[in-house]
């Protein structure tokens, strides 16, 4: 291609990029985040002033006697006002809950001094069951770490304590204080001397017993662990949290692994797809000797179900008492619809297993859905059958009323079992299956992929754009309208279009019991 | 420091969308360019050469470009280090001319990003900002012939490094085959 050409080529690439708009929505929420942060510095005219003691007490007082005079006022036209007031009151008083724990220093060798350049910051926090207990959670990394210095602050409840340690490849992980923190609190300058642990040496090898080259074995068991296809990243492909001691085997299926001396110590092997759990044993070279992998062939075939389908399959190491808490396992398989694939690999167990419809968008709100869920054996040796095919029935269309009178972009739309009830806020409806998930326009016309002959529910759920205020809540997001419509597909022909009369979603005081319990379905294959 | 505050708090009223726009444009993911525009503000907040802009408006327009730029040649880096895992049954064909575009747009902004600072920000400007060479040389405090000279030069350059990535690419396809 002559130069002129080329140079066309990336001009047009880069000029296409023009026609990217962010929604209106994202970038008043992006700005608004943005002045959040420049008021957490000071920078932002309206900050918040940190409250006195006597501002907090009397807050606090306040929301004591809103719950006593709506429990006086209960029945009586009063009380639904009360409680509204009641709630505002409730987040002022966690608002002002809330102090800063901040903390700074560097991670540096023990031995040699040196900073340590790849770590992860944990946060603890005492165990709901047993206060001296410390649970573990999530942890932090950032790329503006340097030379083992880090920065972190946070909001967190006042007078509660908070821990942190640093994990890190090949050493222990660090307590990064001596004692927990109390919020509010500030802790800078801070030293902490990565110790490394002991050694862990061995073999890998198949069930065959030959030696297995290039399987990656993680010290796992203090820090959360998932696998995504056998590897330490997110399924959207970013580098995964894990941050602990991790080596890989040799043509011999050898391999040393530092950072020992962890109390809850485990080893995980992951070679290819198949991961399996040993306990190590300190002092002798321990052979790790991995099952007969199994075998999953799924088939997919569902007229108006998406082209290229993907599926989930979950080992269900919750269930699993020596896998629990330290390692989840999960594969995921394409498969283009009318087609079969065999997925194979997969370590012998139970699996949870689903189709996966991502990337579901209307205006400011998005989510994915769980389809066809179920449960699948995989035994060593042989290939379990995985089903997703709709023969029969028909497809069901239908009309979401009421999106362009309230100025909605569209609605998510979600095919249930008939005995759902459509109520987002029910709290086990999540149990129940998801036959397929769509989303429509402003003009609320949808029309679902094909659905097995039986009854139904149809759930259509539409989310007003957030204003400010709501933007600042946290937590799970109920949808401003919905509303449900059943439909029985036929064994022959098809249903008649269904129509869906959207409707505020009315307002259920905190606290009231809600739906009844659902009942677990979910299909055994 | 109360001027630095109004000034960023102008250029954020003024300018926070568009800026907003650009980040998006070069990173192409929503939560990565909300991350970059409070770290741009937190930025410019900071920064003694912002109070002394003649244009805060440009200057924030170049530090957004360079951020995102810069973050798309650590993140290049970072999956060099994590590759995607192999999906063992991605056999099936998948929606090619998709991709294709897809991957070609990424490749042209990797490259983009490993350029020079004053190319990539006229590049940026005049193709994915569509704005003209006397805006650019306003904005950039240069002659309009000092702005084009310097588009072609970078452009020859993103050409360059485009094909040596190719050629790296196809050595590899060699070698696995």
């Amino acid at each position: 291609m002559s130069n002129r050409k080329e140079d066309a080529e990336i001009t047009r690439c880069l000029e296409e990029l023009s026609a990217i708009q962010p929604q209106p929505e994202a970038t008043q929420r992006t700005l608004h985040r943005v002045r959040q942060a420049l008021a957490a510095r000071g920078i932002e005219g309206d900050a918040r002033t940190e409250p006195t003691a006597s501002r907090r007490g009397r807050i606090r007082k306040a929301v004591s006697r809103m719950s006593t005079l709506q429990k006086v006022a209960a029945g009586t036209g009063l009380a639904a006002l009360l409680v509204v007031t009641g709630w505002a009151a409730q987040q002022v008083y966690r608002a002002v809950e809330q102090g800063t724990v901040e903390i700074a220093g560097q991670v540096v060798d023990d031995k040699t001094g040196k900073p340590v350049e790849q770590f992860m910051l944990q946060m603890g926090w005492p165990d709901a069951k047993d206060p001296n207990k410390v649970g573990w959670g999530g942890g932090q990394t950032s790329g503006k770490w340097r030379e083992g210095k880090f920065q972190q602050r946070c909001g967190w409840t006042r007078g509660s304590k908070v821990w942190f340690r640093i994990l890190a490849d090949g050493y222990l992980p660090e307590p990064v204080t001596p004692e927990p923190l109390t919020s509010p609190a500030v802790a800078k300058d801070l030293v902490v001397r990565l110790k490394r642990g002991g050694e862990f040496r061995g073999r890998v090898v198949d069930h065959t017993g030959k030696p297995v080259a290039e399987a990656t074995v993680y010290l796992a068991g203090n820090q959360a662990l998932e696998l995504t296809n056998g590897q330490n990243v997110f399924p959207w492909g970013d580098p995964g949290m894990f941050r602990g001691s991790k080596a890989v085997t040799d043509k011999d299926g050898r391999f040393t692994i530092t950072g020992a001396g962890g109390a809850k110590d485990r080893l995980v092997v992951a070679a290819g797809g198949l991961v399996w759990l040993a306990q190590p044993q300190p002092g002798k070279e321990q052979a790790v000797r991995l099952p007969q992998p199994g075998k999953v062939s799924i088939a997919y075939d569902i007229e108006g179900a998406a082209q290229e389908g993907l599926f989930r399959l979950g080992l269900k190491t919750w269930e699993m008492p020596d896998w629990k808490g330290v390692v989840q396992t999960v594969r995921r398989a394409k498969c283009e619809n009318g087609r079969d694939v065999t997925v194979v690999d997969l370590t012998p167990g139970e699996y949870d297993v689903c189709r996966q419809v991502e990337g579901l968008r209307v205006g400011d709100m998005g989510h994915g859905s769980l389809c066809d869920r179920g449960t699948l054996k995989v035994e060593p040796g042989k290939t379990a059958k995985l089903e997703f095919i709709r023969a029969k029935g028909s497809r069901v269309s239908g009309q979401a009323i009421g999106l362009k009178e309230a100025n909605i972009a569209g609605a998510f739309i979600t095919v249930r079992p008939e005995k759902a009830t459509g109520d987002p806020r029910s709290r086990d409806e999540w149990k129940l299956p998801v036959y397929d998930a769509l989303t429509c326009g402003a003009d609320g016309r949808f029309k679902t992929s094909r659905l097995v002959p039986g009854s139904y529910l149809v759930v259509a759920e539409a989310y007003k754009p957030e204003s400010r205020d709501e933007m600042r809540r946290t937590g799970r997001r109920l949808p401003s309208m919905i509303g449900t419509a059943k439909v029985t597909v036929p064994e022959s022909g098809e249903p008649k279009p269904v129509r869906i009369e959207l409707k505020p979603l009315k307002a259920v005081p905190t606290g009231r019991a809600t739906q009844p319990t659902a009942e677990r379905s979910t299909r055994k294959l | 420091m109360d001027r630095r505050r109004n000034d960023v708090l102008a250029t954020l009223a003024a300018h926070g969308p568009s800026l907003h726009a650009i980040v998006l444009r070069l990173t192409l993911r929503h939560d990565v360019a909300e991350d970059l525009m409070q770290e741009l503000f937190l930025r410019l907040a900071g920064s003694k050469a912002f109070a002394t802009a003649d244009d805060p408006g440009a200057y924030a327009a170049c530090t957004a470009i360079n951020l995102a730029l810069d973050w798309r040649r650590r993140r290049s880096r970072d999956r060099q280090r994590a590759p995607m895992p192999d999906d063992p049954v991605s056999a099936g064909p998948s929606p090619l001319a998709t991709l294709v575009v897809a991957e070609q747009t990424q490749a042209v902004l990797d490259a983009l990003s490993r350029l020079r600072a004053a190319g990539r920000q006229v590049l940026v400007m005049r193709y994915v900002q569509q704005e003209s060479y006397e805006t650019i040389a306003r904005r950039l405090g240069k002659d309009v012939h000092q702005v084009r000279s310097l588009a072609s030069k970078a452009l020859m350059k993103l050409r360059s490094k485009l094909g040596a990535r190719a050629s790296r690419k196809s050595e590899m396809h060699r070698e696995q085959s």
